[in-house]
């Protein structure tokens, strides 16, 4: 791709908009080549390949906020023409409060050279192997490559440029059809990604978990994966966002400065880290930075664009979001023990790999369920003793996170699907009296 | 059907492309050219946040082999364009390691399809939209005396989309959606509770009135205010349980759809939406009562799953999943039905140009049975009726599931008497459809985005049926 040109054209849509009346404007250009490998029964079933270039436009015009896409190389000015047109049919937002006029983010462009078809196909195949030396007799997931060209420029006088590579695998390995493991790793470096650490844990645990028997309900203690760390982590970030808290739909509404969680927890926002979900600046050009959210358990911040900030008289975080602000990267402070520790010193309770479907009965209050899936093991005198299926944990956000007694140092970068949908860096974590239920008898 | 420009140039690179996959060692080969039109709107709480008239369009290419299967999109609508795409295609499908699937459906289909537009979205101008849409977060802001807090979103979409195989199938549709939803929170002091509701509909701005969305989102407002003002905490127990057409619809989607779709009982989905409780060769084992039929049918004419062709050029029919309570027919796209020995029954479908089609549900719901809604609730001595829900989940082999009231009452001897707050229904798939012992006669659907594969495409789709009732169930608070 010709990146002179992917950024004059985004310059000239800008340009164009302003010209045509709009008082703000940001253009975020997108250029992406990315494959991704889908695989199941520990056979390839699909490789995919995306090139796409894309132009996302952002105006206000007296306050009133539209967004639209120039797609590819096509015509600009029609697209932009309607736009404009729909400003003036709008209405005002109450929110929007403008956008940024400075950032200290500066620009970053590395050279990519592209991984053959057939090195991405070994990834996956070492995967699988490594799953079934493992104990696993199936394996399933996906391997993704991904490369984004990204050019923002704006009417305030922004313009930067990002790019990045980045590899990912997810794996989930049977040992038989109810016992199951789930991990997942990636890189930003092709030469250190192992996506054979990944496949021996998922299969580990699918081993342990073998002849699972029916769960009980009631409250016990929990050894969280980070799979289910980073689940909840990912909803922390959500609820710490200033529109949702605006909006309110957030269970941290009128919580700064309070107790939302234990001593044992630490999260940050931290896009600058160099792992997937690494940025530079964030949709307005605003350069990211680390963002405490939850220190020892205290609430501190929410997360800003300039609307947001501007509106609770705060500063921008560098996490837009044109619209709304959004955790970019996780992090959450590991602690002093190993988590074969924090397990060996367990009397009576759950091992979690992973959840998934978590939906809230009321957001406002944090009460939520969300489904153990995967090794649910069952941990008694500090050994693993079984493994257990068809339980629920039903709890409430703030009370689960109150309830963290202990991290492990160890940590693990996770994303995966739609649960744990912002990467976290995460670690294990031990929290007592989860409130498990189950179907009826 | 009237083609633009860009569509009749759209579709000429789409059979380019297929003619570039002819031979080759192409056992099956399409490409997809699709081109949408969007008008997106979202208010939080009265104020418009984002207005978002917008478009997209591209190309994407399958090509099957015996080595593998190869899919490749692109937005960079030219010859160039579709020539890398293909060769991408092509190099992917070579680059596996074995493939079992020939991609066969029977007859290739050449057709066009639509969903008639009573007023087009073009007929009426964007200010008149805005409008419209104001008008129903004002009046949900006025069905409460109570501080409430509101996100309102409306979408309204038409597609263009054409098919070309290498088997022959050309398939031209032209697809305009519309969805409504809102998210309403209600306070009392320190005390919250919520709503959310989304509807669908094919067709064009008369969803607006069709949809009945001011007068049902003006009632869910008014339900919620019910609920904090006068809701009694829930006493668990057994109980007889009236499920509303909402709570029907959500189980006939989660616990019946899901579970029969083929790709995911063959694993396909295992690393993401999971498996299934049923194998390929559970035809016959029962699930439900005798009055449990459960169907799903695209081609329910307004209803949000709507098609007639599927997004693998395959004619759309109804597919009966539960008869009579035993597991009938499974839902399956070209890859599943030839992976399985059997053939697809159109369940393919590509949320958009650059996705692959998977098997996907598109309008489910149970049958009607002979009863009135009031005749449900008059056998009922002790029980429950739970006519909504709000925060719901299953496994991922979709056999444990739950639902926690939004709206729910006692029944007490026949008659509905005091509301209840948030009971919560915890079941296996069996346990629910096992109990079935009244289906009433009037059905409701509800919309939905149903989320599978990966990345994950968000499906349209409608979920519904009448009330029902089940005897005997435990119920938590």
């Amino acid at each position: 791709m010709d990146v002179t040109k992917f950024s004059e054209r985004a310059d000239d849509i800008a340009s164009y908009t302003s010209r045509k009346g709009a008082d703000d404007v940001i253009v975020n250009a997108f250029s992406t080549d990315s494959r991704q490998i889908r695989f199941s029964e520990s056979r390839q079933d699909i490789f995919k390949r995306w090139n796409q270039t894309y132009f996302h436009i952002f105006l206000a015009k007296e306050r009133r906020v539209v967004s639209t896409t120039v797609k590819g190389w096509e015509d600009y000015r029609r697209i932009v023409d309607a736009a404009i047109r729909t400003a003036e049919l709008s209405q005002p937002s109450d929110d929007y409060m403008g956008i940024a006029s400075v950032t200290s983010a500066r620009s970053r462009r590395k050279g990519w050279k592209p991984q053959s078809d057939a090195a991405l196909g070994e990834l996956v195949t070492r995967a699988v192997n490594a799953s079934a030396e493992n104990g696993a007799a199936r394996a399933a997931g996906t391997l993704y490559n991904t490369f984004a060209e990204h050019y923002l420029t704006s009417s305030a006088g922004i313009s930067r440029h990002e790019n990045g590579s980045s590899l990912y695998l997810s794996i989930r390995c049977f040992a038989d059809e109810q016992a199951s493991g789930h991990s997942v790793i990636s890189s930003l470096s092709e030469t250190r990604f192992r996506p054979e650490k990944a496949a021996e844990k998922a299969a580990g645990l699918a081993v342990l978990a073998r002849n699972p028997v029916r769960g009980d309900e009631g409250r016990f203690d929990s050894l969280l994966d980070p799979m289910v760390v980073a689940t909840l982590t990912s909803e922390a970030g959500s609820m710490c966002s200033a529109f949702n808290v605006m909006s309110g739909f957030s269970c941290f509404e009128g919580k700064l400065g309070r107790r939302v969680a234990s001593e044992a927890v630490s999260i940050d926002d931290d896009a600058t880290r160099n792992l997937s979900g690494k940025r530079y600046f964030d949709d307005e050009g605003v350069a990211v930075r680390k963002t405490a959210l939850i220190s020892r358990g205290v609430l501190k911040h929410y997360l800003h664009n300039t609307s947001t900030a501007r509106r609770m008289k705060e500063r921008s975080t560098g996490n837009a979001g044109l619209i709304a602000p959004e955790a970019f990267s996780i992090s959450m402070k590991g602690g002093r023990e190993g988590w074969r520790e924090m397990l060996s010193g367990m009397r009576d309770g759950l091992y979690i790999n992973n959840v998934w479907y978590t939906r809230y009965q009321n957001r406002r209050a944090g009460t939520f369920s969300t489904i153990p899936r995967d090794a649910i093991l069952r941990v008694r005198r500090g050994e693993i003793t079984g493994a257990v299926r068809d339980i629920r944990v039903t709890e409430n956000l703030i009370n689960i996170l109150k309830h963290v007694s202990a991290v492990s140092m160890e940590r693990e970068h996770v994303s995966w699907w739609l649960e744990s949908y912002t990467p976290s860096t995460v670690p294990y974590a031990l929290v007592r009296k989860v409130n498990i239920t189950r179907s009826a008898d | 059907m009237r083609k633009s420009e860009d569509d009749q140039e759209g579709y000429a690179l789409a059979e380019k492309a297929v003619a570039l996959c002819s031979g080759r060692g192409v056992i099956y080969a399409n490409a997809t050219y699709r081109r949408s039109s969007e008008l997106g709107m979202f208010f939080k709480n009265g104020s418009l946040s984002v207005i978002s008239p917008d478009s997209d369009a591209g190309i994407s290419v399958r090509v099957v082999t015996d080595r593998g299967v190869g899919f490749a999109s692109t937005n960079h609508l030219g010859a160039g364009g579709v020539r890398t795409a293909v060769s991408h295609a092509l190099s992917m499908a070579r680059a596996g390691s074995g493939n079992s699937a020939d991609f066969a459906a029977g007859k290739a289909e050449v057709a066009e399809w639509t969903s008639p537009q009573k007023i087009k979205f073009g007929d009426v101008d964007t200010e008149e939209k805005v409008r419209r849409i104001s008008e129903l977060d004002s009046a949900m802001s006025d069905a409460s005396r109570l501080k409430s807090f509101r996100q309102v979103g409306y979408g309204e979409t038409v597609e263009h989309k054409f098919y070309a195989d290498t088997d022959g199938a050309r398939i031209t549709a032209l697809d305009p959606k519309v969805e409504i939803s809102y998210f309403i929170m209600l306070q009392k002091g320190g005390d919250y509770e919520q709503a959310h509701r989304q509807l669908g509909y094919s067709g064009g701005f008369e969803a607006i009135d069709e949809l009945k969305a001011e007068s049902r989102a003006v009632e869910e407002v008014m339900a919620v205010e019910t609920m904090l003002e006068k809701g009694r905490r829930f006493v668990p127990g057994t109980y007889d349980l009236v499920c509303g057409n909402e709570v029907t619809g959500i189980a006939c989607h989660e616990s019946c759809g899901h579970p029969m779709e083929a790709d995911r009982i063959m694993g396909r989905e295992a690393a993401q939406a999971g498996k299934s409780f049923v194998e390929l060769d559970s035809g016959g084992m029962r699930i439900g009562s005798e009055l449990v039929t459960i169907v799903d049918d695209p081609t329910i004419e307004r209803s949000f799953g709507f098609y007639l062709y599927d997004d693998e050029g395959v004619k759309a029919r109804r597919r009966t999943l539960y008869r009579r309570g035993v597991v009938d027919e499974f839902l399956q796209n070209r890859e599943s039905g030839s992976k399985s020995g059997s053939i697809s029954n159109g369940a393919g479908r590509a949320a958009s140009y650059d996705s692959e089609p998977l098997v996907r549900m598109a309008n489910t719901y149970l049958l009607p049975g002979g009863h009135s809604d009031q005749e449900l609730v008059e056998g009922v001595k002790r029980g429950v009726l739970l006519k909504s829900f709000n925060e719901w989940n299953i496994d991922d082999r979709r056999f444990n599931q739950k639902y926690v009231g939004r709206e729910a009452y006692l029944i007490e001897n026949g008659e509905i008497t005091v509301p209840v707050r948030s009971p919560v229904l915890e079941i296996t798939t069996p346990g629910f459809w096992s109990a079935v012992d009244a289906v009433a006669k009037r059905i409701e659907y509800s919309g939905g985005t149903c989320g599978k594969g990966d990345p994950m495409q968000g499906m349209e789709v409608d979920m519904g049926g009448p009330m029902i009732r089940l005897r005997g169930i435990r119920m938590k608070g």
